[in-house]
């Protein structure tokens, strides 16, 4: 006889609604918090099904209040599993294309967005994971370094070192990427 | 080390960047339908969603055959399971765990998920004030937010997969919460003999972990949890793998 220590399943529709309720909530977080740990846009909405599959299947070892930071946890994998893989694909063309804007002003604005965030992502692409991974998490979405420490599994004091080296990093990637518009500008 | 205007205005393009409208409606439709939660109208957003995804497919061809695969990364871990014998009998190396559990187990609790934390003493500052921050992130929107999706994955393949991948381990676990070792080695095989790099093989391995020791095999079990723990260095896997390597440790002791 298997005695079981996980806490009593909950039934169907009350584990589908809480569901509902956490997808619902968190599902722009961790799609965003996927794209900027390097998910390409081509598969960043599979990654976040991946996200929500497993949380879906985990959903009783989910505290009510932890709920996002849990969803990082997975993420964080998720976007690790991936980006252990064949390069990401190049879409920007096609991207731009299904962007086309209805006004000039809107055709500005986005064009300055898009930039922007390309130029965020290279900068990011030119970090280490790990500390790509607490930057994303720390100045993008405002996670305590104390919560950073026991996602990564590990101790505060080293989450708050890889977070000083991760803010280095970043102004050094930053830097050879305005250097590089610049010279691209020229 | 104080940030640059330029380092600031990187970190506040990236509150604009939100998924559209319907990309959230078809990853919920997806996803419930694959998690077993789908309603019927769930069911019929998520054949909407296939529809949609096949158009844009083949609009994007290209793109989509080379980015949208869902090959799953390398995860090798349970390289160290394997079918035994045409009955489809899992075994762990050199261990087969058919036999009935020699002793009542107990399903390890699982991973303590973060706790939120009111202390930020040794945070540093965020690079901006961090409400300004985060509200741009959570609030900022975008005229992409209301676009089609750009690409479109071939999602009704990975809700396919995911759904049968979710099914076999389901069943598994049900088996091993009855008690039947067999029936939970046969779904575990046939998971691992459908989908050798399966979505859900960390949490194949956790349940391989609990068969094992349903069966008395502790040493396979501590191999599993290793290769687990290898895999994913941090984390609530890796939270897991540790606690059940020190619970199997001790018990060897």
């Amino acid at each position: 006889m298997v005695a079981v220590a996980h806490p009593r399943p909950m039934i169907a529709a009350d584990a589908a609604h809480r569901f509902e309720a956490l997808f619902d909530e968190h599902h722009d977080v961790v799609w965003r918090t996927l794209r900027r740990l390097g998910i390409a846009a081509a598969e960043v909405d599979d990654a976040t099904q991946r996200v929500f599959l497993v949380a879906a299947r985990r959903l009783d070892e989910i505290r009510i209040d932890e709920e996002r930071q849990f969803l990082y946890g997975i993420a964080i994998r998720v976007a690790s599993e991936i980006r252990r893989r064949a390069p990401a694909p190049q879409v920007t063309s096609v991207a731009l294309l299904d962007a086309i804007p209805d006004s000039a002003e809107d055709a500005e604005a986005q064009l300055i967005a898009h930039e922007a965030r390309r130029a965020l992502d290279d900068a990011l692409a030119g970090m280490p994971e790990e500390l790509r991974q607490v930057l994303v998490l720390v100045e993008l979405e405002g996670v305590p370094v104390a919560d950073i420490a026991k996602l990564l599994g590990v101790p505060a004091g080293t989450a708050a070192s890889r977070l000083r080296r991760a803010r280095e990093a970043f102004a050094e990637s930053a830097r050879r990427v305005r250097a590089r518009m610049s010279r691209e500008a020229r | 080390m104080k940030p640059t205007e330029f380092e600031l205005q990187l970190l506040r393009s990236a509150g604009g960047d939100v998924p559209s409208t319907e990309q959230r409606r078809q990853n919920r439709a997806a996803v419930m339908q694959a998690a077993g939660f789908a309603t019927a109208g769930a069911g019929a957003a998520a054949t909407a969603s296939v529809a949609k995804a096949s158009v844009t497919a083949a609009k994007s061809a290209k793109v989509v055959a080379a980015g949208s695969s869902i090959a799953i990364a390398k995860l090798s871990l349970l390289a160290v399971v394997g079918v035994v014998g045409a009955g489809g009998i899992f075994a762990f190396s050199r261990h087969r765990v058919d036999a009935p559990p020699a002793s009542p187990i107990v399903i390890p609790a699982p991973p303590t998920v973060v706790a939120s934390s009111s202390s930020t003493a040794e945070a540093p500052a965020s690079l901006e004030d961090s409400n300004a921050s985060r509200s741009a992130a959570e609030h900022a929107t975008s005229p992409a937010s209301t676009r089609t999706p750009r690409t479109a994955p071939p999602r009704h393949e990975l809700s396919d997969s995911l759904a049968i991948e979710t099914e076999l381990l389901d069943t598994a676990r049900q088996c091993l919460t009855g008690g039947d070792v067999t029936c939970a080695s046969r779904k575990l095989a046939e998971h691992r003999s459908r989908f050798p790099r399966g979505t859900l093989a960390s949490e194949a391995a956790l349940l391989g972990i609990e068969a094992a020791r349903a069966s008395g095999d502790n040493a396979g079990a501590l191999r599993i949890a290793e290769e687990l723990l290898r895999l994913n260095s941090s984390g609530p896997y890796a939270r897991r793998a540790k606690t059940i390597i020190d619970e199997l440790q001790t018990q060897s002791k």
